[in-house]
């Protein structure tokens, strides 16, 4: 089911959380918001889920205005940054929830809903876990539980706050692969929120950047990353150096500089303060001889070892690429 | 050499408890004790005569029926309470919250002549309760009505914190997973909240078992109808039956405490199935 999202506004009080967006999430795409905190992301979520009603525009679900349906009657499924299970039940009763509480009419029997549940646990891979009960769950565990009990109602679209958000990085990066290739199997629209742009990066289809309650850029991972439309959007994904040049404000990736003993006409002196130098990159902080502003460069391994630079040198650095706004 | 005692985290174990046993011993078991001892002045045949009157035993019925019902009807409208002092807000909240510690604050007496007050015959409610035959003042209904003022407090105080706690987040995934008000209410709010509801349950009961001062204004105390056991301890005494009156006190206790102890069963049993070990 496709989403689109036309001139919503929404506020609370004097601070205006959300500012005239507009949105399209063609069906079957996994679609990440991403932005820092504060930015509106999750109140955009839930404004979709029917959590929290916009104070202007319209919400259509396949060209449907929903703007004003229930959250009962949306056929959402919502996944809570604190995956907010039902402690008191076990684990299948909480997967099989959104089945018993259904009229008469439409529930399904005692045997169907017990099948249903445990293709559900055996989806998310916890089939064995069926009998406990949340709190004797780790993390990860409990995530994956939320995700099978929000699509036992067959859900229209799949949303997510913070998925990983309270994850440690090993379980969030196989939870992350994992999320990808479900929804490679399920197809349902899926949107979810994250702040962390390497997450976006990785499993979104399109990353819809946020700021200030307003969409800075839509677009494939690649796109936001290489062609970043605005400062913000650079700066926030990825690192990158910021310069003060004549016709505005450069930005320079920290792969895209080159480093040299020997200095030329465009070139710039700094001295090397830190070389860090874990992994198959190796990076550097220099700091400028001129304005005492620090640079970080990245280097491959092997490039670093030819050069073989020791702290405390001055070398000079030279932008390959350059991006003035 | 690894040693066996094992080590306290906290300093100060032998010591706070020590205290908290001669504390315990001093308020509440010597005093407790000392009822039994007395009692047993009463030779067996003795005691099961005092205490199985039919005029004590309509006494027992009255107190432990009544602080049963006002009990159960605080369980319902102290939750109502609750649930209104902590999800809405309005004018007057503040007091609202305030007045619910009123009858806490009240000496017992004062609540038990303004409930006669308001509930005789002639008085502001009574006057309108009266003529279709519903008598409250000098019946047992006044009794459960001066039990449910004097335990309001205990559901609300209980409940409240803990539905202060209950996370949104919870309600707002049974209502995105379709459930409607009524089965969020009884199948994820009531179960989180259903160990306090119990505590306060509780509370308001033993609270209304003991209680002397309201009940007797409005009571009326006519034996078989409406004198609660207290009040027949009471009596004993101003008779010099110190004998007797430890013997009706050992029922009440022994009635008490089993009762409070199948309370805590269940508890315990709630909280056990629901796997929050």
């Amino acid at each position: 089911m496709s989403i689109t999202i036309q001139q919503i506004n929404k506020g609370f009080g004097q601070f205006s959380a959300l500012r005239d967006i507009n949105l399209q999430v063609p069906s079957g795409e996994l679609v990440a918001l991403l932005g820092p905190s504060g930015c509106g992301k999750t109140t955009l979520l839930r404004i979709i889920a029917g959590l929290e009603t916009p104070d202007s525009g319209q919400i259509l679900f396949d060209g449907v205005d929903t703007t004003h349906a229930d959250v009962r009657e949306r056929q959402v499924g919502f996944v809570f940054q604190h995956y907010a299970l039902f402690r008191h039940m076990t684990v299948f009763e909480n997967v099989a929830f959104g089945l018993r509480v259904r009229p008469k009419e439409t529930r399904p029997s005692n045997a169907e809903i017990k099948k249903r549940v445990h293709d559900l646990l055996k989806l998310v891979q916890l089939d064995w876990l069926a009998d406990r009960y949340p709190p004797q769950l780790s993390g990860g565990q409990r995530q994956r539980i939320a995700l099978a009990r929000a699509l036992a109602v067959e859900p229209k679209v799949l949303l997510l706050d913070e998925p990983f958000g309270a994850l440690d990085a090993k379980v969030r990066k196989d939870l992350r692969r994992w999320l990808r290739r479900l929804h490679d199997e399920l197809h349902v629209t899926s949107v979810f929120v994250t702040h962390d742009q390497e997450e976006a990066l990785e499993v979104a289809d399109t990353i819809v950047v946020m700021n200030h309650g307003q969409v800075e850029q839509v677009g494939s991972p690649q796109a936001v990353y290489d062609n970043p439309a605005t400062p913000f959007v650079y700066e926030f994904l990825g690192n990158v150096n910021a310069f003060e040049t004549p016709q505005g404000k450069g930005f320079v990736r920290p792969y895209e500089i080159s480093v040299s003993r020997e200095a030329d006409a465009q070139s710039i002196a700094g001295s090397l303060t830190y070389v860090h130098s874990v992994g198959s990159l190796v990076r550097l902080e220099i700091k400028r001889a001129d304005n005492e502003q620090y640079v970080d460069v990245e280097l491959g391994r092997e490039q670093f070892n030819q050069l073989s630079f020791k702290q405390g040198e001055t070398v000079y650095l030279k932008p390959t690429q350059l991006r003035v706004f | 050499m690894a040693s066996h005692k094992k080590k306290h985290l906290l300093p100060g174990f032998g010591l706070s408890l020590g205290y908290t046993l001669v504390y315990l011993s001093l308020i509440v078991l010597i005093p407790l004790a000392a009822v039994f001892i007395r009692t047993t002045e009463l030779s067996l045949h003795e005691f099961w005569a005092v205490v199985t009157t039919p005029r004590v035993v309509a006494t027992y019925k009255l107190t432990f029926g009544a602080s049963l019902l006002a009990a159960l009807i605080n369980l319902i409208f102290g939750l109502l309470t609750a649930w209104v002092l902590v999800r809405y807000q309005f004018f007057g909240k503040k007091v609202l919250d305030a007045l619910v510690d009123l009858p806490f604050a009240l000496p017992t007496a004062v609540a038990g002549i303004a409930l006669t007050a308001i509930y005789a015959p002639n008085g502001w409610l009574g006057q309108w309760l009266e003529p279709h035959g519903i008598k409250v003042a000098f019946t047992p209904l006044g009794v459960v009505v001066a039990l449910t003022f004097i335990s309001l407090p205990f559901v609300v105080r209980t409940v409240q914190p803990v539905l202060e706690d209950f996370s949104a987040e919870a309600e707002e995934a049974a209502a995105s997973l379709g459930a409607n008000r009524w089965q969020t209410f009884y199948k994820i709010i009531l179960p989180a909240i259903w160990p306090a509801l119990l505590t306060g349950f509780s509370l308001a009961f033993a609270r209304a078992v003991g209680e002397y001062g309201s009940v007797i204004f409005i009571a009326g105390n006519m034996p078989m109808i409406s004198e609660i056991t207290p009040l027949m301890i009471i009596t004993k005494l101003e008779q010099y039956d110190y004998a007797g009156a430890t013997a009706i006190a050992v029922v009440m206790l022994v009635i008490s405490f089993v009762l409070l102890l199948l309370i805590n069963l269940l508890q315990w049993w709630s909280n056990h199935r629901h796997g929050n070990k």
